[in-house]
């Protein structure tokens, strides 16, 4: 467990991406071929937190940032698998009481995730096949535990 | 009711017309029409060139196919230019006197002819000249294209002052245009045009205001200009884009009529199971998309927590054991610290004192901000995975589907395939070069899928410039505004925008709302001239293409005879006029050149119940005015008038 000492603090309203990947979220969610044309900006943010968790790793914001979205668009859910991610990076859930670290970790992991997936949609293959694959090879692993 | 005519026309000395020629057209009651028939070369075409260039200084309708020795006659007349020597000038005179139940104004255009040396000629026209009728007096009208505009603008008289033979020609390529010209031309928008010019001219002297505003400002003007430029140019490709694949569409769909129309049995066959197929095909890459769609869905919503699924499962287990470890008490804890603190008792009788009440609200406190939480999660996380487990189940059963329409399609392609092979391979001789046809239309089957994709890309590169531009336009404004004087000039930018909105959002509810008044028109007017019994659905998109649809729900405007073509232009010219609200007067040349003989005695007998109350003068040839096609008009004739050609000389005399 961490040793560090977390101060508590207020993640703030918005949720930030690295200025220059705005792009890359349009694109997921204009582009015909995307499997993401249905969803809301903050939805993909959370996908990708999610995918760079396995996926891609942290990915410091590098230059400036941009809000993409408020806090008050997530649900509860939605919530707890970000600060899942946090508990998970610092092995401990002293980590909770640091909204902002919390934050910072799920903006890290998605500024990581962002650029994988959108390889993945964009790159060979049909990325509804591909991903959809990917992610029912999950769900069996996670159901034959 | 009154409408407004052409209540003569003087050509004094004009092309074959000798001396002063007064043809009087005023017409009577329900006598709306009049004819002034005249064999080719007569000056049938000058009558109304004469009067196009009377009004707007141009012949409208030289055509040098029918009358190709047109461009050598000069404006004045041979036999008056006969009388002058080199270098000597003849004049003459076009004169047009319109008016609603009396004379009421009087257009005048003189010209000349020099006759050069060597037998050429020099001919220009002076400036138009107009009378008008103010209480009782005659009087001279200062800014007579402001006037003319009132009566029948310039750009409108093309659809009042036509040649008939030529309509054939406007439904041929790039039709689309000239619909859209036509039906923006009609819609009396000038004065929202001009107020949306307007306003974006001031929102541009306004952006100029805001100059010496530092570098840091200049430059994001600067790029705000490049991202609005780049949207434009995308624009531009766009709408290219649209009308190549309406065009390719258009030329698959000639094909498709062609082969229908094969003399032989099999390729008919063919064809009519390809457009099944195709039909089918449409279905099912219908469903494909919308499946695809659901898949989608499931995929965003499951992928999400099971790709986190060991940060869940590691932050559940955590959770799990600080509840084991009694640092997450059961909610009951929380309860219980509140009712100990409103008996003001502890559990073993002793009264609370403020140390322990202190220490019981900081336990509250804590409980509130962090356990409160952690009790959420260690519910919320097995939720959202049964919920994962759930989704994923939904997105297998959507790619089953997904893979048996799949299938389908690979079916249904494949033997399209097979027919289109087949088509290529067909060696017998006939008059539709089947091979030939079947190896375009390939062609154009590959043309339009590049064609789709790169719309599709332009599409949503327009949708980021857009986005970009705006962001530019944001960022270059919030840096103006750091300045005070700077702030008040973007309120009023912020002003004109909105005031530009709007006028657009006006401008498009009366261009779409006078494009289904002329749709309707013209598929009324349409199906009473065309000769088939089965009706046809005449259409106008919303992209200006107009569809001709058959019984076999086909679009026929790719495969149209001449007739036919001149019949639909008429349709739509008709319409205009009718929706324009111009009280002007038709005169249309060779009106039933190309169409053929039921179609034009319907033509004929129907045109001016089409369109009331509005004087027609036509100008036909022997062959166009036959017997039938004058008793038909009878009734409504109110002049008839021969055009009788001899020597280079016109005359014009009354039909007996």
């Amino acid at each position: 467990m961490s040793e560090q000492i977390y101060e508590d603090t207020s993640p703030g309203r918005d949720y930030y991406i690295q200025e220059d990947k705005h792009d890359l979220y349009k694109e997921l969610q204009n582009s015909e071929e995307s499997p993401f044309t249905e969803a809301e900006l903050n939805e993909i943010f959370v996908f990708a937190v999610a995918y760079g968790s396995r996926k891609a790793g942290r990915t410091p914001i590098d230059g400036s940032g941009r809000a993409l979205f408020n806090r008050g668009a997530l649900n509860d859910q939605t919530f707890w698998l970000i600060r899942s991610i946090a508990v998970a990076e610092e092995r401990t859930t002293d980590v909770l009481i640091d909204g902002k670290q919390v934050k910072e970790i799920a903006e890290e992991y998605a500024n990581g995730g962002i650029t994988e997936l959108h390889s993945k949609v964009f790159g060979p293959g049909d990325p509804l096949v591909e991903l959809s694959d990917d992610v029912i090879e999950l769900a069996q692993e996670q159901s034959s535990d | 009711m009154s409408r407004l005519e052409i209540r003569s026309l003087t050509l004094e000395n004009y092309r074959q017309y000798a001396g002063e020629n007064e043809i009087k057209l005023q017409t009577e009651g329900d006598k709306t029409v009049n004819v002034i028939q005249g064999e080719n070369g007569a000056g049938k075409s000058n009558i109304l060139n004469a009067i196009t260039l009377c009004l707007y200084g141009k012949e409208s309708h030289l055509d040098e196919t029918k009358d190709n020795e047109l461009e050598s006659y000069p404006y004045v007349n041979r036999k008056a230019l006969d009388e002058v020597g080199d270098n000597e000038t003849a004049e003459g005179r076009i004169e047009i006197t319109l008016g609603e139940d009396e004379p009421e104004y009087i257009f005048s255009r003189s010209f000349k002819t020099v006759k050069l040396n060597g037998g050429g000629f020099s001919s220009q026209y002076g400036d138009l000249q107009l009378k008008e009728k103010r209480g009782g007096d005659w009087k001279s009208v200062e800014h007579v294209s402001t006037r003319l505009n009132q009566i029948l603008p310039v750009h409108v008289h093309q659809y009042f002052l036509f040649d008939g033979e030529r309509l054939d020609e406007f439904f041929g390529e790039g039709y689309k245009d000239r619909v859209k010209d036509g039906l923006l031309d009609v819609s009396h928008i000038e004065l929202l045009e001009n107020g949306i010019d307007h306003l974006g001219s001031f929102e541009g002297d306004f952006e100029k205001e805001l100059s010496d505003v530092g570098d840091a400002a200049e430059r994001k003007r600067k790029e705000y200009e490049n991202a609005k430029e780049k949207v434009n140019n995308l624009k531009g490709d766009l709408d290219q884009t649209k009308t190549n694949i309406s065009d390719t569409k258009d030329h698959i769909r000639e094909i498709d009529d062609r082969l229908q129309d094969s003399a032989d049995p099999e390729v008919r066959k063919k064809q009519q199971r390809r457009e099944y197929l195709t039909e089918r095909l449409g279905d099912i890459r219908g469903d494909i998309q919308e499946v695809r769609k659901e898949a989608s869905r499931e995929l965003v919503k499951a992928g999400t927590p099971l790709y986190a699924v060991q940060s869940l499962e590691y932050t559940l287990s955590e959770l799990k054991e600080l509840s084991e470890q009694g640092k997450l008490p059961p909610k009951i804890q929380d309860t219980f610290i509140e009712e100990l603190l409103e008996k003001g008792e502890c559990i073993c009788g002793e009264d609370l004192t403020e140390d322990h009440r202190e220490h019981l609200l900081s336990l509250q406190q804590e409980m509130s901000t962090v356990v409160e939480t952690n009790l959420e999660g260690k519910m919320a996380i097995p939720g959202m995975l049964q919920d994962a487990e759930e989704h994923a189940e939904t997105l297998i059963e959507k790619r089953q589907k997904l893979a048996k329409l799949e299938e389908k399609e690979r079916q249904k392609n494949k033997e399209l395939n097979e027919i289109s092979e087949q088509l290529k391979a067909h060696d017998i001789p006939e008059d539709v070069d089947v091979q030939e046809l079947e190896k375009q239309r390939t062609e154009y089957e590959d043309q339009l899928e590049d064609l789709q994709e790169r719309k599709g890309k332009l599409e949503v590169r327009i949708e980021q410039a857009e986005e970009k531009r705006d962001d530019k336009k944001k960022a270059f404004n919030e840096e103006v505004s750091k300045e005070e004087k700077n702030a008040e000039v973007l309120k009023k930018i912020q002003f004109i925008e909105s005031s530009r909105d709007e006028l657009e959002s006006m401008k498009d509810d009366i261009v779409s709302s006078v494009r289904e008044e002329i749709e309707t028109k013209m598929d009324e007017y349409f199906n009473e001239i065309i000769w088939k019994e089965e009706n046809y659905t005449v259409s106008l998109t919303k992209e200006y293409q107009v569809r001709v649809v058959g019984p076999r729900n086909d679009n026929k405007i790719g495969s149209l005879s001449a007739g036919e073509r001149q019949v639909l232009a008429f349709s739509f010219l008709a319409a205009l006029t009718s929706v324009s609200g111009f009280n002007a007067p038709l005169v249309i040349d060779t009106p039933l050149g190309r169409i053929s003989s039921t179609p034009k005695r319907r033509l004929a007998q129907n045109l001016p119940e089409y369109i009331n109350d509005t004087q027609m003068t036509f100008l036909m040839t022997d062959e166009e005015y036959t017997d039938e096609v004058r008793m038909n008009m009878k009734p409504h004739m109110s002049n008839e008038y021969r055009l009788d050609f001899a020597d280079e000389v016109t005359e014009v005399v009354p039909y007996e």
